[in-house]
């Protein structure tokens, strides 16, 4: 109990100045509470932003006139608003993340998901989107009243097989999707933007996230407020996608 | 087989245990409600996951008690002729245990956090259609966090003193000084806010350190009990000096010659044995079992006390026991 007395002390008679002065430097730090760890918010601000981005269409697109897709919209429309310009960073998932983490990037982009892999090196945002796959067939077709021993169209590499199996349904790669009359498994975006009629199961759900360098937390606040502010997300899934 | 009657506390004793039982429901379900909230907005902050874990571990005491009290109920039996009063003994070995370790693995988690300095992210959390810093949010439910325990632990140490519930007295005693694990917790999300990066390790260091502290303290305890230490009152450090009262209430009866009191806990009460050299062997059954009875409703914590008849000779009786005729 000896120690703790002694810490009471401490509080509350013996240091009250240096403790008074703590206090007012965190509500005078308040009015621009959080502040960044590594890199100050003030040096976006105005500044250079670095972008790691990797393909991944619809997110993030690599064409000839640069790079295009929902996120590549979404962090612009956030540069235009910070007033910053981009430099764009092309290359692999887990180099970009491994450089975040040594602060080279300020966000890394590229249809990324909530898992511990990018957890394990970044600090990922709220999930923004939803990705909701579910089973739906080509106009004229009537959806299946369950999916035992039905066979659905997957792309080729997926992530859903496991979870259609589940279902019961007997997952079928297929290239080319959306060019044959068949019951396909899809994000809603996808199966929307391919004028499908969509069912009402569950199969899988993708939670999109980007990631930020650890304890900036001040550049992590401004971000999640832009994604919750971005709006009509499916709508330009769908527009991308038909668009392809 | 010489069976154990059941200890039956005096009647304004039990009114006091049974206030301290409804007073430990309503210490649970306020222990529940503070984890189940700070479960909510855990975040990535090293200090809050430790506050987290150390208000999980204040469930066990409260579960532990209200378990041996309903446990200690039962009469002693055939296979259990000393009863069950010492329940409450392995139910506060047991929540030591469990702090001693909790407090050395976050105290190593928490160095290690420091070492590989690591930076926690606070995020962002949207409420009400407004998206703010969680930490704002942690610190709002750090603070609910400390308030119940402390006017909780004030009563529970109140009561437990006057009932002598050693598991409850400790908890209520940690309670109290709960705040301050509250308040590092606070500092260190704030600090962390403030750019930082070590003040989220270091202050749950600082709580993990704190919870070790009363693990150990509380395994000391309840090893001495289990050595069948000589009884210390809940509330002191120092024994209880019961063994010479009742050794001159003893030496107070005119067929006593000389006597020796030991003395061990069982739990909340303390049973032990009284060695006795009589005048004369002269009614000698019945002085030793009024002698006991007599021991027995002495204080309300003496469970049982067995009363023997020494002969003189090897009787090593200090002088002061010694009752010359």
């Amino acid at each position: 109990m000896q120690s703790k007395d002694s810490f009471i002390q401490f509080v509350f008679s013996h240091k009250r100045p240096s403790i008074l002065i703590v206090f007012a430097v965190l509500v005078l730090a308040g009015c621009r509470y959080p502040v960044n760890i590594e890199r100050p918010i003030a040096d976006m601000h105005g500044g250079e932003l670095n972008i790691g981005l990797s393909e991944n269409p619809p997110w993030v697109i690599n064409t000839d006139q640069g790079p295009a897709g929902l996120e590549v919209e979404i962090v612009r429309a956030l540069a235009e608003k910070m007033n910053a310009t981009i430099n764009w960073h092309w290359g692999s998932e887990g180099n970009l993340l491994a450089a975040l983490s040594q602060y080279q990037l300020d966000l890394v982009i590229g249809g990324l998901t909530q898992d511990s892999n990018v957890s394990a090196l970044a600090a990922p945002t709220k999930a923004y989107y939803q990705s909701h796959y579910s089973v739906g067939v080509p106009e004229g077709i009537s959806l299946p009243s369950n999916l035992e021993g039905v066979e659905v169209a997957v792309p080729v590499i997926n992530h859903i097989a496991h979870a259609l199996k589940k279902e019961g349904a007997i997952p079928r790669p297929t290239p080319d999707l959306g060019t044959h009359n068949e019951a396909v498994t899809n994000p809603s975006w996808w199966l929307h933007a391919h004028n499908y009629q969509i069912g009402d199961w569950e199969i899988a759900t993708d939670h999109h996230v980007m990631a930020l360098p650890k304890g900036e937390n001040a550049w992590m606040l401004a971000v999640q407020r832009h994604l919750n502010s971005y709006p009509d997300i499916e709508q330009r899934l769908q527009h991308l996608e038909a668009g392809r | 087989m010489k069976i154990r009657e059941l200890y039956r506390l005096p009647p304004d004793k039990q009114r006091d245990l049974n206030y301290l039982i409804r007073l430990e429901w309503w210490n649970l379900a306020f222990r529940i409600s503070i984890v189940s909230i700070l479960a909510l907005v855990l975040g990535n902050s090293q200090a809050m996951k430790v506050a987290w874990l150390e208000d999980m571990l204040s469930l066990i005491p409260p579960i532990a008690f209200l378990l041996a009290v309903r446990f200690r109920k039962r009469p002693p039996n055939q296979t259990y002729p000393y009863g069950y009063q010492r329940a409450t003994i392995i139910a506060f070995l047991c929540t030591a245990t469990a702090l001693s370790a909790m407090g050395l693995f976050l105290l190593g988690d928490s160095l290690l956090k420091l070492v590989q300095q690591e930076h926690p992210s606070i995020g962002a959390i949207t409420l009400f259609g407004e998206t703010i810093w969680m930490g704002w949010l942690m610190v709002g439910v750090l603070i609910y966090s400390v308030i119940p325990p402390v006017i909780i632990g004030h009563l529970q140490t109140k009561a437990a003193a006057k009932v002598h519930e050693k598991t409850v007295f400790a908890d209520g005693k940690r309670s109290k000084a709960d705040w301050m694990t509250g308040l590092a917790a606070i500092v260190g999300v704030l600090g962390v806010g403030a750019g930082f990066w070590w003040a989220d390790a270091v202050a749950a260091a600082i709580i993990a350190l704190d919870v070790t502290k009363d693990g150990i303290t509380n395994l000391k305890e309840a090893i001495g009990d289990l050595l069948d230490r000589r009884p210390h009152f809940t509330s002191q450090d120092k024994p209880e000096h019961l063994e010479e009262a009742l050794e001159a209430e003893l030496c107070a009866m005119p067929w006593v010659a000389a006597a020796s009191v030991r003395l061990r806990e069982e739990g909340p009460i303390f049973s032990g044995e009284a060695f006795v050299t009589p005048h004369s062997n002269d009614d000698l059954a019945r002085h030793l079992k009024q002698a006991s009875r007599h021991l027995n409703n002495y204080d309300w914590r003496i469970y049982e006390v067995v009363v023997t008849a020494w002969p003189n000779e090897e009787h090593s009786l200090s002088p002061a026991n010694a009752n010359p005729t």
